[in-house]
C-alpha cells in the first residue's frame, strides 16, 4: 500500500510547473499571500490567503473528532527571521453533538537553511448530551481538554525540507505528557506541488485515539501527503 | 524523484509496515499437509501463540499425548480425523475457539447428529427435567419428568459420557459445560436407541426413543450449532415496543460504527415511541469491535470508565504486546432510565465486554439490571487468529488478552472453570421457569426482566 501511495503522488506531481514558494507550508507561523492558495491532499487543511498577513482555512474532516473544522491564521509578527501567528479555530462533529474550540499558536524562527517552529494550542472539546429521562435534557459538559505542543526543527537543501518532529501534550484529560508522537518528514517541492512523506511513532496512551478496525493503529502514518500551491 | 528521497520514504515505512503487521493476528495454513503433521504444528503454534495458555492450566504435552496417537490411528478415517479436531477445541475451554467447516454435512457431528425428540433443562428444585418434547418423540413422556437414568447410567454419569467435543466451540465455564451436556443428553448417533429412566408422581418408568434426523432446513447454514444452542443470531440489531412503555433491542453484535449508530438511533426512536423502560438483549451476542461496544456502554453512564486494555501475540518479541486502552465515555445520548440487560451462556467477545461494563454500572446504578439463567460465556479475548487444517475444517482462537486496571486477564475463565459475567438478577432454576423457558425461549426472559427489575407492564 505505502508503495502504491509512493507511485500514486510521484504521478500528480509529474505536470507540475516549476515555482520556486514554500507557500503554506504547514507547522510554521508563515501564511499565504493574499490570493494564494493550498490544497492539501488526502488529509490536511487547505487554506486561501485572504490578505498578505491572514489566511482561512478549512479541514474537511478531521478523523478524530469526525467532522469539520474551519479557522482564520493571523500573523502578527513577521521580520528578523521570527514570525508569530495565531489561529483560532472551531469544528464541529457531523453528528452535531460536540463541538471543539482551538486557539493555536505558531511561532518560528528561521536562520539561513535551519528553521525551529514551536506550535501550541489548546483544544476545547465540547459535548452536548441528550439525556432521555421522563423528559429529554441536552446538557453540555467538557468532552476533552487537550493542549498540544509541537516542537519541529526544519533542515532545507534546495527544493527538499528534513523535518524532525515531536508532538507531546502539556494537558490532556488533565494529565501532562501522557504521550508523544516523534515524526520525520521529507516535503520534497515539485513546482505547485509540494510532496510531505515521512512516518511517525506514537509513544504512550492518547485520552481519545482513532480506533480503526479490531486494533489501534500504533502508529501515526498520514504520510504520504500532497500540497497542491495555486495563486488564483 | 531523485532515488535518495524514494530511499528515505521507503526507509520511513518499512517499519511502520513492520510494526503494525507484527501485532496482527494470525493465519496458519496447515491444509494440504498430512494431519497428523498438521495437528502436530497445531499444538506447536497453540503451545506458543495461544493467550490462555497459563491462565487455564493447559497442558499442551498432555494434549498432544492424547491426540496424537488418536490422529495416527485414524489413517484414511475422515471421522475419526474430525473427532481429533473437535477434541482439541474440547481441550480448550474458550468460547473463542472455534472449529467450522465450510461443508454443512462435514459440522455434523456424527456422535449427536440424531434427535431423541426431547428437551431436557437442568433445575434446582427437581434435576434434570423434560422441558420439551417433540411430535417425533411419541412415548410415554411429559413435560416435568424427571431424569433417572440414560441407559441404564445414572444422570452424572450419563453426563459424563456424553460427546461434549461435538460442540463447535470451546465452552469456557463449569456451569456452560454442565448445560452443554445436558443439551448432549437429547442428543446421541442417527439410528441410536436410548433408553430413559423418568420418574412421575413418584414412579419411575422407562422409554425407548429413537435418534432421528432432526437438522431440518437444509439451507440452514448452521443447523448443528443451532441444535446445540451456539448458532450465531440472526438480529444483528433490532428493536421494538413491547407492552406498555417498555422498549426492546437485541444486539446481536457491535461491529463498527454501523452498530453503534443503529443502537444510538433505535433508542431515540423508542424513547419517541413512549419507551421509558429499556431490555437490551445480549442473548446470543457473537461480539464485535472492542470501541463499539465500549462506545453502546457509553449510552448508559454519564462518566468515563476504564474498560480494558487489549493485548496481542507480537511476532518479533514472541511475547503479548499491549495493544490499546479503551475507555467508555459518555456518548451523545445517554439512557437515564431503568434497563434489564439481559445475557446468556452465548454473550461472548465484546458482547461478554458490554454485558461486564452494564454490570459495573449495576453496581451504583440501581436502575441497571443483568438478567439471565446462566453467566456469559467468559470469553473476551482478541479473537481472530486462525489456522486451516485438512478436511475444511479453520480453527479460531485468540491470540491476545483483555486486561483490567491493573493489568490482570479480565472475565475469561480461568483453570477453575470460572469467569465471565454473572447477572444481578438471576432467572430460578425451577421447574415451573424451565418449562416456560424452553415453551417460549425467546420471550420468557424479556417477560421475567420486565415483571422482576423493571416493575412489571
Amino acid at each position: 500500500m505505502p508503495a502504491v501511495l509512493i507511485l500514486l503522488t510521484t504521478a500528480l506531481t509529474a505536470p507540475a510547473r516549476a515555482d520556486p514558494s514554500w507557500a503554506g507550508l504547514r507547522g510554521t507561523a508563515e501564511t499565504l499571500d493574499a490570493g494564494e492558495a493550498v490544497i492539501r491532499l488526502p488529509t490536511g487543511r487547505s487554506s486561501l490567503g485572504v490578505s498578505d498577513r491572514a489566511e482561512v482555512w478549512v479541514v474537511p474532516f478531521e478523523l478524530v473528532l469526525g467532522g469539520t473544522r474551519v479557522g482564520l491564521e493571523r500573523q502578527l509578527i513577521d521580520g528578523d527571521g521570527l514570525s508569530w501567528s495565531v489561529s483560532p479555530s472551531v469544528a464541529e462533529k457531523w453528528s452535531l453533538y460536540k463541538t471543539s474550540l482551538q486557539l493555536a499558536s505558531a511561532l518560528s524562527w528561521e536562520r539561513s537553511v535551519h528553521r525551529v517552529n514551536l506550535l501550541a494550542a489548546a483544544e476545547l472539546r465540547l459535548l452536548r448530551q441528550a439525556s432521555f429521562a421522563e423528559e429529554v435534557t441536552h446538557t453540555l459538559s467538557v468532552d476533552r481538554v487537550h493542549v498540544p505542543l509541537t516542537v519541529s526543527y526544519d533542515h532545507t537543501r534546495g527544493d527538499t525540507v528534513l523535518r524532525a518532529q515531536l508532538m507531546a501534550p502539556l494537558l490532556d484529560e488533565g494529565e501532562p505528557l501522557t504521550f508523544g508522537v516523534l515524526s520525520g518528514a521529507v516535503i520534497h517541492r515539485f513546482g505547485r506541488f509540494h510532496l510531505d512523506a515521512g512516518a511517525g511513532l506514537l509513544v504512550g496512551r492518547p485520552s481519545e485515539h482513532l480506533f480503526l478496525g479490531t486494533y489501534e493503529h500504533l502508529l501515526v502514518a498520514a504520510y504520504p501527503r500532497v500540497d497542491l500551491w495555486l495563486s488564483l | 524523484m531523485r532515488p535518495f528521497l524514494l530511499s528515505a520514504l521507503l526507509a520511513a515505512l518499512l517499519p511502520v509496515s513492520g510494526c503494525v503487521l507484527s501485532v496482527r493476528p494470525l493465519s496458519d495454513d496447515y491444509s494440504a499437509l498430512p494431519p497428523d503433521e498438521a495437528l502436530d504444528l497445531t499444538l506447536d503454534r497453540l503451545a506458543s501463540i495461544y493467550a490462555f495458555t497459563d491462565w487455564k492450566a493447559i497442558d499442551w504435552d498432555d494434549v498432544r499425548d492424547r491426540l496424537a496417537p488418536e490422529m495416527a490411528a485414524a489413517g484414511g478415517d475422515a471421522e475419526a480425523r474430525d473427532r481429533v479436531f473437535r477434541a482439541l477445541v474440547e481441550a480448550m475451554p474458550d468460547g473463542h475457539v472455534d472449529l467450522w467447516n465450510d461443508d454443512p454435512a462435514r459440522d455434523h457431528c456424527p456422535e449427536a447428529a440424531g434427535g431423541l425428540g426431547v428437551q431436557l433443562s437442568d433445575t434446582d428444585d427437581a434435576g434434570i427435567i423434560v422441558a420439551r418434547i417433540e411430535d417425533s418423540a411419541g412415548a410415554d413422556i411429559a413435560l416435568g419428568d424427571r431424569l433417572i437414568a440414560v441407559d441404564g447410567l445414572d444422570v452424572e454419569r450419563a453426563l459424563e459420557a456424553t460427546p461434549l467435543h461435538c460442540y463447535p466451540i470451546g465452552l469456557a465455564t463449569s456451569d456452560r459445560r454442565r448445560a452443554g451436556r445436558v443439551t448432549l443428553l437429547g442428543r446421541a448417533p442417527l439410528g441410536a436407541e436410548v433408553t430413559l429412566t423418568l420418574a412421575r408422581d413418584g414412579a419411575d418408568h422407562e422409554v425407548t426413543l429413537d435418534a432421528i434426523d432432526d437438522l431440518g432446513d437444509p439451507e440452514d447454514a448452521q443447523p448443528m450449532r443451532r441444535l446445540l444452542g451456539v448458532a450465531s443470531p440472526e438480529d444483528r440489531v433490532a428493536s421494538r415496543m413491547l407492552d406498555g412503555d417498555v422498549g426492546y433491542i437485541a444486539l446481536g453484535w457491535e461491529e463498527t460504527l454501523l452498530s453503534e449508530r443503529q443502537v444510538r438511533g433505535a433508542v431515540e426512536a423508542l424513547w419517541r415511541d413512549g419507551a421509558r423502560r429499556l431490555v437490551l438483549d445480549l442473548r446470543d451476542n457473537d461480539g464485535g469491535t472492542d470501541q463499539t461496544a465500549a462506545n453502546i456502554a457509553g449510552i448508559f453512564t454519564d462518566r468515563a470508565w476504564f474498560y480494558e486494555t487489549i493485548t496481542m501475540y507480537d511476532r518479533r518479541t514472541e511475547a503479548q504486546a499491549v495493544i490499546s486502552e479503551v475507555t467508555v465515555t459518555p456518548q451523545e445520548i445517554y439512557w437515564d432510565l431503568p434497563v434489564a440487560v439481559l445475557v446468556n451462556g452465548n454473550t461472548v467477545s465484546s458482547g461478554d465486554g458490554l454485558a461486564m461494563m452494564l454490570a459495573r454500572f449495576a453496581e451504583t446504578d440501581p436502575d441497571i439490571a443483568v438478567v439471565g439463567f446462566e453467566g456469559t460465556a467468559a470469553s473476551f479475548g482478541s479473537s481472530g487468529s486462525t489456522i486451516a487444517l485438512p478436511g475444511g475444517w479453520t480453527l479460531t482462537y485468540p491470540a491476545g488478552r483483555s486486561l483490567d486496571i491493573d493489568g490482570a486477564i479480565q472475565l475469561d475463565s480461568d483453570h477453575t472453570l470460572e469467569g465471565g459475567v454473572q447477572p444481578t438478577h438471576r432467572a430460578p432454576w425451577t421447574v415451573e421457569s424451565r418449562l416456560a423457558h424452553a415453551a417460549d425461549p425467546d420471550g420468557f426472559l424479556i417477560d421475567y426482566a420486565v415483571g422482576t427489575v423493571l416493575g412489571g407492564m
